[in-house]
């Protein structure tokens, strides 16, 4: 029987790979498609086909038997009704694995040249959609209803999904009310943020899909016979409700366990309190004990804009303060429109700049973090430009400042070839003209200059007050790199020199003869950022995954001294990470948190 | 029984609301040739499936006697059920590799011969039934299950069935059960007999003993009040009265002439009690 069954099911598929050869010839050559590779077309039409010969396959597993009237012999043969299914079903699953396996190594191939869906993905996909239509073939006799029916219960799962979700958002004790579609969207980012795609795919198409539907078809089919569909479909009903209540609760269980509600933003206040975050609120901390604070909506984001105020935005789209010197929350900004969310924000000098989304044009609003706002009131607002926003990537605030008593903004696209801009509080735009459109790694603004690395180089311009002048290039092959994990230049400093990285070096780029000059060599070749709070003070921080270590070291006076060693963190262990801030260190290490006050980066524990 | 070899325990079968076997309790010994007859509809079919393994039966189970196992049942249905694209040589691979059946080349029946490379849709029902059989023989089933094919098969082709069935009774001790309508040319092979209607059994006779106990009388004369009338007939030139169960005081006691009638008219008579039963309920 299976190998009938194998040669049958091989047989059809060659229809379906000559098919998936063919398509591709097609549209290509009738020109419904822009013209590309034919292996790019390909791919796309092979990846997402599976998906219609994955229904195929399980809908076609008592299609023969009942086709050409044989079902009564099939359930003669000295089998039981398990053996049989299995004979049925394996080759399928094979020929199934099988082309996934074709899939997953032309994308191993070229894939990622040709942007296609990593394989991995797919397979939940795959496998949810063929257990459904194999799961319901006995119970539907005409072969279109079964495929259709199929679909609409694969499509179920995805309801299914967000509103186990909402279930575990309750239980954790979140207030989704009010919040709207981004309501979901938070435990959708929630969830895949704790627990990764990985998860949540399996979860929705494993756990609550194909587990129930397996397990139904498993238990019900020994009683399978040839009488009409309704006799067995009632007893099948029966399993699949049972089915899909334990394994609905089975997720529940596991998706609740891995909704992390650790604290995750943790900062140290220049007093020394610990201000923690996690996603239903926050927390500070002091040797006077413990005060709490619940928001009304989930956190999305947090930055700390003095290191005493901590502005935060929620799925609620408020942007809210929380002022640890007298441990009061405020709202500074609410949304009219519960739709639009708060894009991008950065607090500096009192106030938070930030942008709405979908805004066509996006609004750029200045509010006043000391003054709390109602929407529309004590907020400036000034239109970002058309053509920036319909940029897919984040705009990052890089410097701000005022001239003839105008206020500007300079921003730049990361990883983008769109150059940066600067925008003036009169709407005026004025681009910063990067000649050769190279991405941008990072960007600077100090001392009247704009500092840009772009991976291979390093520009340097002269802001003239309406325009900027390029004035020095440092085209070494090696950029002098900028880039900091938490960007505190907005509040526009002056420094004679400034650190960062040249390469595999710490270089030096002094601010008046604009040279770069290496000073020390980087030991690790894992990771190492230098984090600046000039003029003051910058560190170097430097990970070693072999001997995983954390290495922070002050650079000063052109030399660089080690001022601890953190060990047991590993970088590639899922949770460990460290944030460097202007008071203190804070490791987050083994799901444990500790916080190191400068200078002496003792131990801060209550 | 001591030498069961397939027992149904209070089966029930439902199609929908309607309970096509209900709670039917009955064994076959082994090598035991049974016809079971009855009204359409009256469960005859569905029984045997169940027996075959077809039908899962809804309470109830089918239980297999000492060293019976699935691969010694042969089921041949009305349906005639094979995969219709295969060629007669595919078919036999496929069930001589799924039975593990030893023998080369299929069983073929004297007389009897097809060529192994036509498909089994180009077979007429007779070739078909004839296929059937030999496949299932080849199986030296301990069990042949047989529901209505025998009618459909000419003068030729059913002497060739009914011989080879006869044959594998006597070489392999096949127990044989038949669902039969007509049992004019078969009314002296089975042993015994079962009659069903609405669902259960009305009639479980060994076949002997069913022609000694049931007499018919013909002609208008009337019969005492205390012999039992199975069913009667009436038309313009003719009465008939079959009554069940005969005993052999009333030919001496009374002037009534009890002639004796063959299986198929035994059957004919008990169907018709059955129709007459239910116009009466």
């Amino acid at each position: 029987m299976f190998k009938k069954e194998f040669a049958n099911v091989l047989k059809q598929t060659g229809w379906f790979v000559a098919a998936a050869l063919a398509l591709p010839v097609a549209l290509l050559v009738v020109r419904l498609i822009p013209r590309q590779p034919y292996f790019a077309v390909f791919l796309s039409v092979f990846q997402w086909g599976l998906l219609f010969w994955a229904l195929f396959l399980g809908a076609s597993v008592l299609a023969r038997e009942r086709s050409q009237q044989a079902l009564e012999y099939a359930l003669t043969l000295p089998y039981s009704r398990l053996g049989l299914l299995l004979r049925l079903t394996a080759p399928r699953l094979i020929v199934l694995g099988g082309l996934w396996a074709l899939s997953l190594c032309a994308y191993v191939l070229k894939g990622n040249e040709y942007s296609a869906v990593n394989p991995l993905l797919l397979a939940f996909l795959y496998i949810g959609l063929f257990t459904t239509s194999l799961s319901l073939s006995p119970i539907i006799e005409n072969f279109i209803a079964l495929c259709l029916g199929s679909i609409f219960v694969w499509f179920l799962a995805f309801p299914a999904h967000t509103y186990l979700l909402i279930a575990v958002g309750w239980a954790k004790g979140f207030q989704l009310s009010g919040a709207g579609a981004r309501g979901l969207g938070f435990l959708r980012d929630i969830s895949y943020a704790s627990a990764g795609y990985i998860f949540n795919l399996l979860i929705f198409q494993i756990v609550l899909l194909a587990f129930p539907f397996s397990a139904a078809l498993i238990l019900s089919f020994r009683k399978f016979d040839v009488r009409p569909s309704a006799a067995f479909a009632k007893k099948y009903f029966k399993t699949l409700g049972l089915s899909i209540l334990i394994f609905a609760a089975a997720a529940f269980v596991m998706t609740f366990l891995s909704v992390s509600m650790r604290f995750r933003d943790v900062y140290l206040t220049p007093d020394h309190k610990v201000v923690e975050f996690h996603v239903g609120g926050a927390r500070i901390l002091s040797p006077e004990g413990i005060r709490k604070f619940k928001t009304p909506y989930p956190v999305s984001w947090v930055k700390s804009a003095d290191g005493i105020h901590f502005v935060f935005s929620d799925y609620g789209n408020n942007l809210s303060c929380l002022d640890a010197a007298i441990a009061e929350v405020r709202t500074i900004y609410q949304a009219a429109n519960r739709d639009r969310g708060i894009w991008q924000f950065w607090p500096y000098d009192g106030k938070v700049v930030f942008l709405v989304k979908p805004d066509t044009p996006i609004v750029i609003s200045l509010a006043n973090i000391d003054k709390p706002t109602s929407a529309g009131s004590n907020v400036t607002t000034i239109p970002f430009p058309a053509e920036w926003a319909q940029s897919e990537k984040f705009p990052r605030l890089f410097g701000t400042g005022v001239n003839d008593g105008r206020h500007f903004w300079l921003f730049y696209f990361e990883q983008s070839k769109k150059p940066p801009l600067r925008l003036w509080e009169n709407g005026r735009v004025e681009g910063i003209p990067l000649s050769d459109n190279k991405p941008i790694r990072s960007a600077l603004y100090v001392n009247d200059m704009v500092i840009i690395d772009t991976a291979e180089e390093t520009k340097i311009f002269q802001d003239r007050g309406t325009s900027f002048e390029l004035v020095r290039e440092i085209k070494d092959g090696i950029s002098f790199s900028l880039y900091d994990r938490d960007a505190r230049v907005l509040d526009q400093p002056r420094a004679e020199v400034i650190y960062g990285k040249h390469g595999d070096k710490i270089a030096k780029l002094d601010l008046k003869a604009l040279q770069v000059t290496d000073i020390a060599p980087l030991k690790t070749a894992d990771g190492a950022w230098v984090t600046s709070f000039f003029p003051e003070s910058f560190l170097l921080t430097e990970i070693d995954s072999e001997a995983k270590t954390l290495k922070v070291s002050s650079i000063c006076d052109d030399k660089v001294k080690l001022l601890t060693e953190f060990r047991d963190f590993d970088f590639r262990r899922q949770g460990d990470r460290f944030n460097v801030q202007k008071s203190g260190i804070i490791i987050h290490r083994k799901g444990t948190v500790s916080v190191y006050a400068f200078p002496d980066l003792l131990e801060i524990k209550f | 029984m001591s030498d069961t070899i397939l027992e149904a325990r209070e089966l029930t079968v439902r199609f929908g609301r309607k309970a096509a076997v209900h709670d039917v309790s009955v064994a076959f010994a082994k090598g035991e040739t049974t016809v079971i007859a009855g009204s359409n509809g009256a469960g005859k079919s569905t029984l045997l499936r169940c027996l075959a393994g077809v039908i899962v039966p809804d309470q109830g189970e089918v239980a297999l006697g000492p060293g019976l196992t699935r691969d010694k049942i042969g089921f041949i249905s009305d349906r005639l059920s094979l995969y219709e694209d295969w060629t007669l040589q595919e078919a036999w691979r496929f069930h001589k590799n799924e039975f593990r059946i030893e023998t080369r080349e299929m069983p073929r029946i004297e007389g009897f011969e097809l060529e192994a490379g036509r498909k089994i849709k180009s077979l007429s029902v007779g070739e078909r039934t004839l296929l059937h059989l030999s496949l299932l023989l080849a199986q030296r089933p301990a069990v042949l299950l047989v529901d209505e094919v025998v009618h459909g098969l000419d003068p030729f082709l059913r002497e060739k069935f009914l011989e080879t069935v006869i044959e594998a009774m006597d070489e392999l001790k096949t127990a044989v059960i038949m669902v039969n309508h007509t049992l004019s040319d078969t009314a002296q092979i089975p042993e015994r007999v079962l009659i069903m209607d609405d669902g259960r059994f009305i009639l479980d006779e060994r076949r002997e003993e069913l022609e000694r106990k049931v007499k018919k009388v013909s002609g208008e004369g009337d019969l005492p009040p205390d012999i039992p009338c199975l069913f009667a007939t009436s038309t313009e030139f003719r009465r008939d009265r079959y009554i069940y169960p005969f005993r052999e005081e009333w030919r001496r006691n009374s002037a009534v002439n009890f002639e004796g009638i063959g299986l198929d008219e035994i059957v004919k008579a008990f169907i018709g009690g059955a129709y007459v039963q239910k116009r009466v309920r």
